[in-house]
């Protein structure tokens, strides 16, 4: 009987185990989700399913993340330094201060630097969510 | 002593009842053609039919606004600090009615003056955001207001906040939107159709007012072999998908019995090519009979338009003289850049001047036809100017006034007291690049995508409406995506999408009072009186599209968004 109890804990701890990355997983895609279509405003112009459906006084053009072929760290550094000559912004408030985005600075840029976002700039973890959260949801899908 | 008593109470009760007709009365089709008569109240989206938003209060003046201060704030909205608003409150007997982004219709007791509790809430449960709300209207015992997702218009009982009646207007296309106030006129609704820039066709509904009862559409495109028709020479059945959104509140002349309406840009708005053609009945101001729904005239700003250049803005009613005879007038700040005033009765032109200094997409206006001197009717795609026109070999093209256009969705205002039309103007050029591929069936309708070169900036400037001549400007360095009110106290208010909301004189334009309140305006100002006090309120937090026009302003860079009800006063 305290042999059974034992194994009985010992699969629960197992179950909690497991389950705690997925729980943690989901968390991080609802952090994620709420980040596109709120905080950092994304679906302003890449739309509310991504699919580059924006809004139609969004500036520029919001690319389609569901035929996207970036991988998680591209669309990392995508989101955090912008693309150059585009109306896609850099979120990463201090990207420029240095030249770690595209080993260019925002001088040499000039009139390519990518704008600031409408919304908000966003953190490393909230970067890192987004993109999690992107391929997840959207890429291939 | 009881019978004192009881003689005091009747007294009170006789008293409250004085001091709170509404009580007492309902908001007739006589009260509404008579707004003009209750300077304390503001009972439809631009105060009166005629569009003026000019106030007779005057409590609040030139000699007194330096005393101006907050009275009190009341938060409106969900949970987003990406939500905006850009209703007008609309006022009676100190009771105010404001609607969110969420289509939630607020019913706020404003009568202390130092507080405005929420008496009841209306929330029509919409499943996401549209593009903006710009208020409501009142009829009878009801406030009528519009919902999405899917569009509706929402009667409410003025009292209970419980729902009267619904009606859904999706009329089978996904995207379309109602974002204008609706206009309550005699015993109808009218109700512009918005949401054309995601391919929509746009169009012009009446509803019975008690019921809710659809009683007649009509689009804004169009079907092929009707009148105008000929004008969409395309073979992408462009007409189906053709905008024309009818997206701001429009006028009503009460004498001759006619809705006027502006309508929006042709869709997709920077690809002409995909629309060859004139493309009626877009870029233009529509005369309804609101009775049945028959067109009267219209007139076209800009045919075949490349810029978005749309016109859906307020056409404001006024009477004067023109070469020394007198005339019932339209008088519209149109978005391409220029002053039109027009006859009331057929839309025929007879002044036009441009209010902006830096116009490249045409020549001019012909001042006889209205229409753009370098305007070919024989032309399947205008070229205009040539100098701001996308063209396939040159797709780039630097285009003065910017896609928002001189005048917008922020509505002029015409004062009684000095005859004049106090316009807020943005003032930037952007970038435009025509890009066909983004004209499709498959949701995309801009045509292209501007760029914004300089900073968005604005300017207030004064016009007579009866000559096009300017009368006086000032600029300021922020963008005005709020409107103006003028008022009999010599005072023209103005918002900035800074957060400031300021006062200026309305002869000199001095700049008399201001406050920065931290989150910006992009809803018009508007005024009431209660217990002899008078009041101004605007309500605050932007649109993503005007936030995104801070893109060039450093000093801007961390500005937040509340949406808020501010009330100010003496």
């Amino acid at each position: 009987m305290r042999e059974n109890r034992g194994l009985r804990l010992r699969l629960a701890v197992a179950g909690v185990a497991v389950a705690l990355p997925a729980t943690a997983a989901a968390q991080n895609l609802s952090f994620g989700d709420r980040l596109f279509h709120e905080k950092a405003d994304c679906q302003f112009c890449h739309g509310v399913n991504g699919d580059g459906h924006g809004d139609p006084r969004s500036p520029g053009k919001g690319s389609d993340l569901r035929a996207t072929k970036l991988d998680r760290q591209q669309l990392m550094d995508v989101i955090r330094c912008g693309r150059p000559g585009t109306e896609m912004p850099h979120f990463d408030k201090y990207a420029f201060d240095d030249d770690s985005c595209f080993a260019l600075s925002a001088a040499e840029l000039g009139k390519l630097l990518p704008p600031q976002p409408h919304s908000t700039p966003l953190t490393r973890r909230e970067i890192e969510a987004l993109a999690d959260f992107i391929v997840a949801t959207y890429k291939g899908k | 002593m009881r019978r004192w008593i009881a003689h005091k109470l009747l007294l009170a009760s006789a008293a409250a009842l004085g001091a709170c007709p509404s009580i007492a009365g309902e908001v007739t089709p006589e009260r509404l053609i008579n707004a003009d008569k209750e300077p304390q109240n503001w009972l439809m989206n631009h105060r009166t039919y005629d569009a003026q938003r000019y106030s007779p209060l005057d409590r609040i003046n030139k000699s007194n606004i330096a005393n101006l201060k907050l009275a009190y704030a009341v938060a409106i909205g969900g949970t987003s600090a990406n939500e905006n608003l850009q209703a007008t409150p609309l006022a009676e007997h100190g009771y105010l009615y404001v609607v969110d982004q969420w289509g939630v219709v607020y019913k706020i007791d404003g009568r202390s003056g130092d507080m405005g509790r929420i008496l009841w809430r209306m929330d029509p449960g919409q499943e996401k955001l549209p593009l903006s709300n710009r208020g409501a209207a009142l009829w009878g015992n009801l406030v009528i207001s519009s919902a999405n997702y899917p569009p509706r218009v929402i009667a409410t009982d003025k009292d209970t906040g419980k729902v009267v009646w619904e009606t859904n207007l999706s009329d089978g296309q996904p995207d379309l939107q109602l974002t204008a106030a609706p206009l309550a006129l005699k015993d109808k609704i009218m109700v512009g159709a918005a949401g054309g820039d995601r391919g929509v066709r746009d169009f012009m509904a009446a509803l019975d007012a008690p019921t809710g009862k659809l009683l007649w559409q009509k689009y804004v495109i169009p079907a092929p072999g009707e009148q105008g028709s000929e004008t969409w020479k395309d073979k992408n059945n462009a007409w189906q998908t053709g905008g024309g959104a009818m997206w701001v509140t429009g006028s009503y002349d009460i004498a001759g019995n006619q809705l006027i309406w502006g309508t929006g840009n042709p869709v997709p708005m920077f690809d002409a090519t995909y629309r060859p053609g004139d493309n009626l009945y877009t870029n233009s101001v529509i005369s309804w009979n609101p009775d049945s729904g028959k067109m009267n005239w219209y007139f076209q700003y800009t045919p075949g338009d490349h810029w978005d250049y749309d016109e859906a803005g307020t056409h404001i009613l006024v009477d004067g003289v023109i070469s020394g005879e007198p005339h019932k007038l339209i008088t519209h700040s149109a978005r391409n850049g220029f002053l039109y005033t027009m006859e009331r009765n057929n839309g025929q032109i007879l002044v036009v001047n441009p209010y902006l200094d830096n116009i490249n997409w045409t020549k001019g206006i012909d001042p006889k036809t209205g229409k753009p001197l370098d305007y070919d009717p024989g032309k399947d795609i205008q070229t205009y100017a040539g100098t701001a026109t996308p063209m396939p070999d040159s797709p780039t093209k630097k285009m003065c006034p910017g896609a928002t256009g001189g005048n917008n969705f922020w509505p002029a205002s015409y004062s009684q007291r000095t005859r004049l039309l106090y316009i807020p103007t943005a003032t930037p050029c952007f970038e435009l690049t025509r890009r066909p591929e983004l004209s499709n069936q498959a949701g995309e309708w801009k045509g292209g995508a501007y760029t914004q070169i300089e900073r968005f900036e604005s300017n207030l400037t004064v016009a007579d409406p009866f000559t096009g001549k300017i009368k006086k400007s000032v600029h300021v360095p922020y963008p005005n995506y709020s409107g103006t009110l003028s008022t009999a106290g010599g005072v023209v208010f103005a918002g900035f999408t800074d957060g400031t909301f300021a006062a200026y004189d309305d002869v000199t334009l001095e700049q008399l009072w201001k406050i920065n309140v931290g989150t910006g305006f992009n809803a018009p100002p508007m005024t009431f009186e209660v217990n002899g006090k008078q009041y101004v309120a605007i309500l605050s937090g932007l649109s993503a599209s005007a936030r995104g026009k801070h893109q060039l302003i450093p000093e801007l860079r961390e500005q937040r968004n509340q949406t808020l009800l501010f009330v100010f006063s003496l």
